[in-house]
């Protein structure tokens, strides 16, 4: 029997294709890591918060200048890095192409690295490190305490508080620099800077975009250094519309949604300002990347959901096997998926245990960060693809982080902004909606695998099954900073 | 980075070796070829780490199984049927007990192939796989029993 065996192998030989793949080397021709295709899909998520600030206005208040017509609403426009687009793999290519691709590839790695040594980086400055998982941890408990599907994204947030400290004053100001772990308006300034080349991502594989503005009523005079401050220290955008009025409405809306590639605010304005409303602060975080390992569209089949009310739903689950670490803590398991843009991590509760208990811990999303205590074996994956979207009311956060001053007419500060008085913060919201689903079957054909070749295959490893037919918890970060938080409770 | 000759002396050396085990495991020409190419780009990587024939066999077996693993677990592949232009150049008696080996469960079919084929002891096969020597006992002795049933019938 094993004699036929052994000629019947004799005779395999491996082809001629494979042998030159083989020779050739991949490696030889990419230096970087390996390419899937660039199609859009994976994870996309964005969050877009809204500070509407209002007051009344009163004799003093000038007319501004005549109406502004379409486009012409801006006052000052931010300018973004222009930085290039990670080249395209000649895959199949000629010699001389590949040595393009290499000459491109070397640029495009120079460029991206000068614009990250323009700020020293997050990694090296432990005060701001440690002031975002203060403030992330706390205010992401508060903003995420209720029902049903909820995304809140705590840089988002950030950004639109740090503005809100520029155009503030006294005990005001001091409230939301003391909330944000800033030590002062100048150390904030230097902190937005760092988190913003960060942060920054656009390069054709993944994108991370905050998107800052400032809209300002058309019958009042606003302090052009702070605007301009605004601009120069925030990447903001200021305009001047007719408050109270659609067309005021629609301007921010188109401007969101241009913002967020449409994820937000193209299906119905986000928000409704009226003839008393100052100023509105909008930041939105858009954030599209790609799964590291994509999950192989053949493997998703429909299976049950069964959200916190106890009702089930049918919907389709992707399913991927990884060999990767994992956490097993008191009152959850945790793990994580790469992707091109940061890592999303899955937490699925115990039984019993609601994701608003976890949250209630201030430590809880730092803990998920612990590699210290990860588990290394097999991830079995069932995550359903889901695309869920919140509208949060920030107030009771804001409240709960010790912002208050900002909230009332008798004591809210903004001078630097506006002579008029009172004017005070009325309106605080962040939308946000998060998808993810596969990647593309071609994608997924070339993909191979995550397995190193240097572990022994282990016979029975570690398993952690990552069912998510329950409610369960995501946090997406690139480094050190989480741009999103969520709960999805049904989908 | 390795030098297109060097490359190809290596792929020529080993390449019969890592081919058939990754055909044995994935019953599919085109995987074979995939896996083929991982392999060797991740052997090239380390090349300079195994300092033996022994050793670098060792090495390029394990990283066969390891690749041809993380395929296997896409369901559909697992039911193609074996391509005929695999067997095309095999005697009509060897191609049937080919084809019956392949049709065994994996494990069976891996200890089957790097025991009678390429040579390795119960306890080679176990460092190779991660296994209990028991286990591949196991594997070796019903993976012959399933090939004698299967065989019996066309005999």
């Amino acid at each position: 029997m094993m004699n036929e065996y052994k000629r019947a192998n004799d005779t395999l030989h491996p082809t001629h294709s494979a042998v030159e793949r083989a020779v050739r080397g991949e490696d030889s021709k990419r230096k970087g890591r390996p390419l899937k295709a660039l199609v859009p899909a994976g994870v996309a998520a964005v969050a877009a918060v809204a500070l509407l600030i209002t007051g009344i206005p009163g004799t003093d208040g000038e007319t501004g200048g005549g109406p502004l017509t379409g486009s012409a609403y801006a006052i000052a426009l931010p300018e973004y890095p222009d930085l290039p687009k990670h080249p395209a793999e000649p895959l199949g290519g000629s010699d001389a192409e590949w040595e393009q691709f290499n000459a491109d590839l070397d640029v495009y790695l120079d460029a991206w690295e000068a614009y990250q040594d323009e700020t020293v980086s997050l990694r090296d400055t432990p005060e701001l490190t440690a002031a975002l998982a203060d403030y992330t941890g706390t205010s992401a408990a508060l903003a995420l305490a209720g029902e049903g599907n909820r995304v809140y994204s705590p840089v988002s947030l950030w950004f639109a508080l740090a503005m809100l400290s520029e155009t503030t004053d006294g005990e005001t100001q001091q409230q939301i620099l003391d909330a944000l772990g800033a030590s002062d308006v100048n150390q904030l300034r230097e902190w937005a800077d760092i988190l913003w080349h960060t942060l920054y991502l656009d390069d054709g594989t993944a994108a991370t975009l905050l998107g800052i503005s400032i809209w300002l009523s058309e019958k009042l005079d606003f302090h052009q250094d702070t605007l301009e401050r605004l601009a120069e220290y925030y990447y903001a955008g200021s305009f001047r519309v007719p408050m109270g009025t659609g067309e005021a409405d629609r301007a921010i809306t188109e401007w969101v949604s241009e913002q967020t590639k449409g994820l937000i605010g193209s299906d119905g304005k986000v928000l409704t300002t009226r003839a008393e409303t100052l100023a509105v602060l909008a930041s939105t975080l858009y954030f599209q990347a790609r799964w590291s390992d994509e999950f192989d569209p053949s493997l998703t089949a429909e299976d049950v959901f069964t959200a916190a009310d106890g009702s089930e739903t049918t919907v389709d689950f992707m399913h991927m096997t990884q060999t990767t670490g994992f956490l097993r803590q008191n009152g959850y398991q945790a793990a994580s998926l790469g992707t091109t843009g940061g890592t999303m991590t899955f937490v699925l509760p115990d039984e019993g245990v609601t994701p608003a208990e976890l949250l209630a811990n201030p430590d809880f999303l730092t803990e998920l960060t612990d590699s210290d205590s990860k588990i290394y074996g097999e991830v079995q994956w069932s995550v359903p693809k889901f695309d869920v979207s919140s509208d949060l009311d920030l107030i009771p956060a804001l409240t709960g982080m010790g912002i208050t001053d900002v909230l009332y007419r008798g004591t809210a500060d903004f001078t630097p902004l506006v002579d008029l008085t009172p004017v005070w913060l009325e309106e605080a919201r962040q939308i946000a909606r998060v998808k993810v689903d596969e990647e593309g079957v071609e994608a997924a054909a070339v993909t191979l695998l995550a397995a190193d070749a240097e572990e022994a295959i282990v016979e029975d490893p570690a398993i952690c099954v990552m069912d998510l037919d329950r409610p369960f918890l995501f946090v997406i970060r690139d480094g050190d900073a989480v741009l999103f938080v969520g709960v999805v409770e049904q989908v | 980075m390795t030098d297109e000759r060097k490359a190809r002396a290596q792929v020529e050396r080993w390449g019969d070796m890592v081919w058939r085990l990754a055909l044995a495991r994935t019953r599919h020409i085109q995987d074979s070829e995939d896996v083929f190419q991982e392999v060797f780009a991740r052997f090239f990587r380390h090349e300079e780490e195994l300092d033996s024939d022994e050793h670098r066999k060792a090495w390029l077996i394990r990283c066969t199984l390891n690749c041809t693993n993380t395929l296997l677990s896409a369901r559909w592949r697992t039911h193609l049927p074996l391509e005929e232009a695999v067997t095309k150049a095999m005697e009509p008696a060897d191609r049937t007990v080919y084809e019956a080996v392949l049709s065994l469960p994996k494990k069976y079919r891996t200890a089957i192939h790097l025991h009678y084929y390429e040579g390795y002891s119960v306890e080679e096969i176990a460092a190779l796989t991660g296994a209990k020597t028991g286990t591949v006992k196991s594997w070796l002795s019903r993976g012959r029993d399933r090939l004698s049933q299967a065989l019996k019938g066309d005999k």
